[in-house]
């Protein structure tokens, strides 16, 4: 009789064994499955991957556009309409090309590399004034809209020196140095028209002008 | 009885411990995944970006310091080599603070660019004013003993050429044929200058002939403002679509010869890789015998010192990246 009485409590304690067992495991695999990486993609935005890929893509445009021979990056930092007071062919000077294909190298390689895959960018050109007390200025070369958080910018640096000349069909003979940097009506004497980018230094170096890539 | 009783309880307390081992395992399994993708997503991709922003750096580092190198041996021809050597120092200083300037607006980045050396430096014949492509013995314009059929380059003195412009002027520039024959032992190159239509046209007529093949190129150079400007090396008109053969086509090193030089009017440069000694307080040119052009009083042709190869120091320096690097810089291109 005892030993019967003892099994049957013996059994109560195995059940409940087994159930605090069962609520221990289930507990695991609850906290195991809820626990959550936050990582960029967590709210839904570009895989990581993704953005590397599109970094590279946008360095190797510049690239391609600063060292080929022909319609080169620089060209197109010089490819300036005096009279429209924004580059050659924009739409006006507050969104640059805005939608259209920007000129030379550069525009061909972005319309293949993004406009074809959907994604867009904005480009901008930004040049340092002669004091070296004042921030960097920028001149807008294509505006296309607001980038997103997980926009991507590349960068190329590009030097021009005092003996280049404007790239416009409309440009002149007139070297770099010759033209003024305010965009007045009556342009100083001695200096022939408006061009934003300013001699930033004594000698053949006229300046360093980066091209900003930023992609989304 | 007690036996039985003892196995019993010891298997519900197995049940228990197991599935708190299992509990356990499971909860350190999701902490090492998780761990192993959080890592995967701050990734290396930021190493990736700035390797090719060195890259860029390297790059436009060197072509900018040949175009400036380039400028600087063209820009004044009465300079010594040290007065030389000094301007290019300052020019190089003064850009790479700009450099300096644009990388750190951009972010935590300093770069620099230093000239360290030159390598090997050359030699500049120019005759900066108009007159006849003949050459004076005494280098005095007070004595007219001009020949008309001389040597530019001695055989003895066969050197590479990294530059050959004529700045033709056409007006008092004649119908007949004047010649630049480039000789490197065995073949030569011709050039055959003239004013087009018998001198009285407005072009410059351009003929290249070579002694293993006849003529190669016959065309006309557009003038503008009476002045033709020709690039010998590259081949082309500077105002125009002209082109003709380049003397690439003959392997060097060269001599250089001119004949009826009396019929060609103009300005000329040429740089050759021969060295220019600056011993002292005299200045002793491998190319010659041509007088300084510092000097004063002298008829051209004349020499100055130019730069063939220059190095260069670069540096970049970020929070994540250091790079250092030394280039040697061919001004006139081949192999630094």
């Amino acid at each position: 009789m005892e030993g019967s009485l003892r099994r049957d409590q013996r059994g109560q304690a195995f059940t409940l064994e087994g159930l605090v067992s069962a609520v221990v495991v289930l507990t695991a695999l609850w906290f195991a499955l809820q626990a959550v990486i936050i990582t960029p993609t967590t709210g839904g935005s570009v895989d990581p991957g993704v953005r590397a890929e599109i970094q590279q893509q946008a360095d190797d445009a510049l690239a391609i556009a600063a060292q080929t021979e022909r319609d080169t990056l620089s060209e197109l930092t010089r490819n300036w309409s005096q009279s429209r007071q924004t580059f050659y062919g924009a739409v006006n000077p507050r969104i640059g090309y805005g939608q259209r294909e920007l000129p030379g190298t550069l525009g061909r390689v972005l319309n293949d590399t993004f406009d074809a895959r959907g994604r867009t960018y904005n480009v901008k050109m930004r040049y340092l004034s002669p004091d070296p007390a004042v921030e960097t200025e920028s001149v807008i070369i294509a505006s296309r809209g607001t980038p997103s958080e997980s926009a991507v910018t590349a960068s190329y640096r590009v030097t021009l020196y005092d003996n280049m000349t404007l790239t416009s069909p409309s440009s002149g003979p007139a070297e770099l140095w010759q033209y003024d940097t305010n965009p007045t009506s009556n342009p100083i004497p001695g200096k022939s028209g408006y061009y934003p980018v300013p001699n930033a230094l004594d000698g053949p170096v006229y300046n360093v002008v980066e091209i900003r890539v930023i992609v989304w | 009885m007690s036996a039985r009783l003892t196995v019993d309880g010891e298997r519900g307390q197995l049940l228990l411990v197991g599935a708190v081992v299992l509990a356990t395992v499971i909860l350190g399994l999701a902490i090492v995944t998780n761990s192993v993708l959080f890592t995967e997503n701050t990734g290396s991709g930021e190493v990736g970006v700035e390797s090719a922003v060195v890259d860029e750096f390297d790059y436009e580092v060197q072509r900018s310091t040949q175009s400036l190198l380039l400028q600087l041996n063209h820009d004044e021809r009465n300079v010594s080599w040290s007065d030389l050597n000094a301007t290019i120092r300052t020019n190089v200083h003064n850009y790479s603070n700009l450099l300096a300037r644009s990388y750190a607006t951009a972010g935590t980045v300093h770069v620099d660019a230093s000239y360290a050396q030159t390598i090997h430096n050359g030699t500049r014949i120019v005759q900066r004013v108009d007159r006849s492509f003949t050459y004076n013995e005494s280098h005095s314009p007070l004595v007219v003993s001009d020949r008309a059929d001389w040597t530019l380059v001695q055989p003895s003195d066969r050197a590479d050429i990294g530059w050959l412009a004529l700045n033709v002027d056409l007006r008092n520039t004649s119908g007949q044929q004047a010649a630049l024959v480039l000789h490197n032992g065995s073949e030569s190159l011709t050039y055959q200058f003239n004013r087009s239509k018998d001198g009285q046209g407005s072009n410059l007529s351009v003929s290249v002939d070579s002694s293993w093949a006849g003529e190669l190129t016959q065309t006309e150079c557009q003038s503008v403002g009476g002045r033709v400007l020709v690039d010998i090396r590259e081949g082309h008109g500077f105002f125009d679509d002209c082109t003709f053969t380049t003397f690439d086509r003959l392997t060097g090193p060269y001599d250089i010869e001119i004949t009826d030089g009396d019929e060609l009017t103009g300005q000329y440069e040429l740089v050759v890789n021969q060295t220019w000694h600056d011993n002292g307080n005299v200045i002793e040119s491998a190319v010659g015998p041509y007088p300084d052009c510092s000097a004063s009083g002298i008829q051209p042709p004349c020499v100055s010192p130019v730069v063939w190869t220059g190095q260069v120091d670069l540096s970049y320096r970020s929070t994540t990246a250091t790079y250092a690097a030394t280039r040697n810089i061919s001004v006139y291109g081949g192999d630094a």
